[in-house]
């Protein structure tokens, strides 16, 4: 079958790889109709996350039919139309009883290497390095699915499009959680760092909990566009405006209720912190870039909260803790717990509550995803969000 | 081990060496093996050292400067006196703390500094020949540091309580399962089972009476063999065993279990080895090419999901055991090395 393999920084490839076959007795085999390229593969491509190997089979945002199951998955069926979501996950360990099905302590066979990294290890993830498992990733013409019965959600409704359901696998989640983790109760005024498609999913659902004012930053205009026009944000272009004093302004004096950091570690900044870090990062003095996060805590509301949904990977450098102290802020974070919001989600969906394809700028098929990585990367042609024809 | 998980490396007031031989009842042949990393007074000489070698920096520079051949100029006086700050300062770090390499570890890089700044400067020496005895002064401080820190990293890795004792491998491990506690011990209790969890286990056979044989083989295709005896057995408590005399390797493990608070239940694994020494000892080490706490936390871990969810859950690379992508393996790439 084809597949999109990693092959080193800046460097993916269309490869004949063999079909993927049942391992485990949850497992669903699934022939991908469609696919995506999500803002976090681009860590991989620039090659910032450790633990790649060349031939890994990229791709965590994936749907199609189910070809092959396991013996115990009683919850599907071969034709099934399903969305999986990116997290692997067993849903009996502790932490999926407690919904934190990004935490599952079954799913990542590689534990050990991401123990060193972080301590503990979190679950294993399709297609997203051997620290998270070593599972081939879902931009290919078919893909293993451990745990189907708990990661993969039937699509019934036919008159849904896969692009309408396609991001419930991860983006909109994750930009979902980003402003739930903020404990929006109604009337806040909220701020997104990064309109790329998260961000975009940040500022629409901080509207959907109740969020008064939501403001975006980035420094492309074509994504502030976005952000204003199809997510119903105010924006500020970082590299034309002092952020942190647009922000006061906007706000009375007193910051923005909550801060939902949608960038993660590969930051940019028209500043000198942006060469500083970025040396700093190329020397291994950090592997991080966190800029856009320094600023989120330091325009923060005293006694709000900044919720972390960009990856980061290890370790950042001068982060203003005497701020995060003094100020009472709260500091969430995590990889998306996708199958908590998955069926919630849909059913938001369903009611027409928002339409995710909105962030869709090109369509290509599966042979054209080197070129798509590339393009995606450049921030070229107005690129925001690139989906997949697998087959 | 420094990660021992209870934090007992250091500190604890341990009993003589000679007070129980590395598993219980028999003599293991290694005792010669013990002392050999008693205290050494080596970092705080090499403490003093800088701390009075900085002093000279510091306070005379420019003397210092004409003994190792170079001109007293205002700017060479410079560096020697930043050089000296350096000195003092890892010297005050290694008094200050004794156990850690980390501090020696700083001298061995100052060290390379020196070694670099003298082979700049040697072409601009006035007088070369002295420069090169510097050198050679610097490389034996040089040897010194390097001994130094493999010592204190030696002897922080054996530095357990019953590691001092045994000076064998200690190793305590534990995972949380969400299981009740009778099915665990009754899963534990059936050693024929323990392949399925245990890495490198190819094998248990029951043979009666609590004695059992297991058959092993390392990553890199080593082999070894062994009985093993039950030595305790209490129900939904404790379970362990140990190698019978003749056994090619030397070990007992005791694992017990305990309610979790909040459900479930915690299984600790508490295993101890005898040290690696000969061609059974590297084979021994090459079962564990992982840190040992490792291999048996890894264990621990798919013990965990085989009771949770039933089997132990397989990736694509992990089915190879080379090191392998993250795409469906060939055919022959499945064959096993071993």
């Amino acid at each position: 079958m084809k597949a999109n393999c990693w092959i080193a920084p800046r460097k993916v490839e269309i490869h004949d790889v063999p079909e993927p076959r049942i391992l485990n007795r949850r497992d669903a085999i699934l022939k991908v109709s469609s696919t995506a390229i999500c803002g976090s593969d681009l860590h991989l491509y620039n090659g910032f996350v450790p633990t790649m190997m060349p031939g890994d089979v990229l791709g965590h945002e994936f749907m199609g039919e189910v070809v092959e199951l396991g013996p115990d998955v009683r919850n599907l069926k071969v034709g099934d139309r399903v969305v999986v979501a990116f997290p692997i996950a067993c849903g009996r360990c502790g932490q999926c009883r407690r919904e934190l099905y990004s935490l599952c302590e079954n799913s990542n066979p590689n534990a050990w290497i991401a123990e060193k990294q972080w301590g503990y290890s979190p679950c294993g993830i399709y297609g997203y390095s051997h620290t998270l498992g070593g599972f081939a990733g879902g931009q290919a013409q078919y893909v293993r699915v451990p745990y189907a019965d708990v990661g993969a959600l039937p699509i019934d409704d036919d008159s849904l499009p896969d692009e309408s359901v396609l991001f419930l696998s991860d983006i909109f989640p994750t930009g979902f959680m980003g402003a739930d983790l903020c404990g929006i109760r109604g009337g806040e005024t909220v701020a997104v760092w990064g309109c790329g498609p998260v961000g975009l999913f940040a500022v629409a659902s901080a509207y959907l909990l109740g969020a008064e004012r939501v403001i975006a930053i980035d420094r492309f205009d074509y994504r502030l566009q976005m952000a204003r026009e199809k997510a119903g944000a105010e924006t500020l272009n970082y590299e034309e405006v002092d952020v942190h004093a647009a922000l006061r302004e906007l706000t009375g004096g007193r910051g923005p209720d909550h801060c939902i950091d949608a960038v993660g570690m590969e930051a940019h900044s028209h500043t000198p912190m942006y060469p500083y870090d970025r040396i700093k990062q190329a020397l291994m003095l950090e592997t991080d870039r966190p800029i856009a996060l320094r600023q989120a805590v330091m325009a923060c509301r005293s006694g709000g909260t900044v919720s972390v949904i960009g990856v980061y990977a290890g370790l950042v450098d001068k982060f203003p803790m005497g701020a995060v102290m003094n100020r009472s802020l709260a500091i969430r974070a995590g990889q998306c717990h996708v199958q908590k919001y998955m069926r919630p989600l849909l059913e938001r969906i369903q009611n027409r509550e928002i339409d995710p394809s909105f962030v869709i700028t090109h369509r290509m098929s599966l042979d054209e995803a080197p070129a798509g990585f590339d393009m995606f990367a450049k921030k070229r042609d107005g690129c925001e969000k690139i989906v997949l024809a697998a087959n | 081990m420094s990660s021992d998980p209870n934090g007992l490396e250091t500190g604890l007031a341990t009993p003589s060496p000679l007070a129980r031989p590395a598993v219980r009842g028999r003599p293991t042949g290694h005792e010669a093996w013990a002392g050999a990393h008693d205290d050494s007074p080596l970092p705080l000489l090499l403490g003093w050292l800088g701390i009075g070698l900085g002093a000279a920096e510091l306070l005379a520079p420019r003397a210092l400067l004409r003994v190792i051949g170079f001109a007293p100029t205002e700017r060479a006086a410079d560096v020697v006196r930043t050089m000296g700050v350096r000195e003092v300062a890892t010297g005050l770090g290694i008094l200050a703390n004794p156990k850690s390499k980390e501090w020696v570890g700083l001298r061995i890089g100052g060290d390379l500094l020196d070694l670099g700044l003298l082979g700049a400067g040697l072409a601009k020496a006035e007088r070369p020949e002295r420069t090169l005895g510097a050198a050679a002064l610097v490389l034996g401080t040089t040897v010194l540091d390097v001994l130094g820190a493999e010592g204190l990293a030696e002897r922080r890795k054996t530095r357990t309580p019953e590691a001092a004792v045994d000076r064998g491998v200690h190793v305590t491990r534990s995972v949380t399962v969400e299981k009740p506690i009778a099915e665990i011990y009754a899963f534990w209790r059936d050693h024929t089972r323990f392949p399925r969890f245990m890495e490198h286990v190819e094998l248990v056979e029951d043979l009666g009476n609590g004695r059992s044989r297991w058959r092993v083989t390392g990553p890199g295709g080593a082999r070894a063999e062994w009985e093993a005896e039950v030595t305790e057995e209490r129900q939904n408590e404790a379970i362990a065993w140990q190698t019978v005399a003749s056994s090619a390797i030397d070990h007992r493990v005791r694992v017990t279990f305990r309610p979790a608070p909040g459900g479930g239940t915690v299984v600790t694994v508490d295993l101890q080895y005898a040290p690696p020494g000969g061609k059974l000892g590297a084979a021994m080490l090459e079962l564990f090419r992982k840190e040992p706490g490792q291999q048996v936390g890894d264990d621990l871990r798919r013990f965990k999901q085989l009771m949770e969810t039933g089997e132990v859950l397989l990736s694509d690379a992990s089915i190879v055991s080379r090191p392998h992508p993250a795409r469906p393996p060939r055919p022959e790439e499945l064959r096993s090395p071993s």
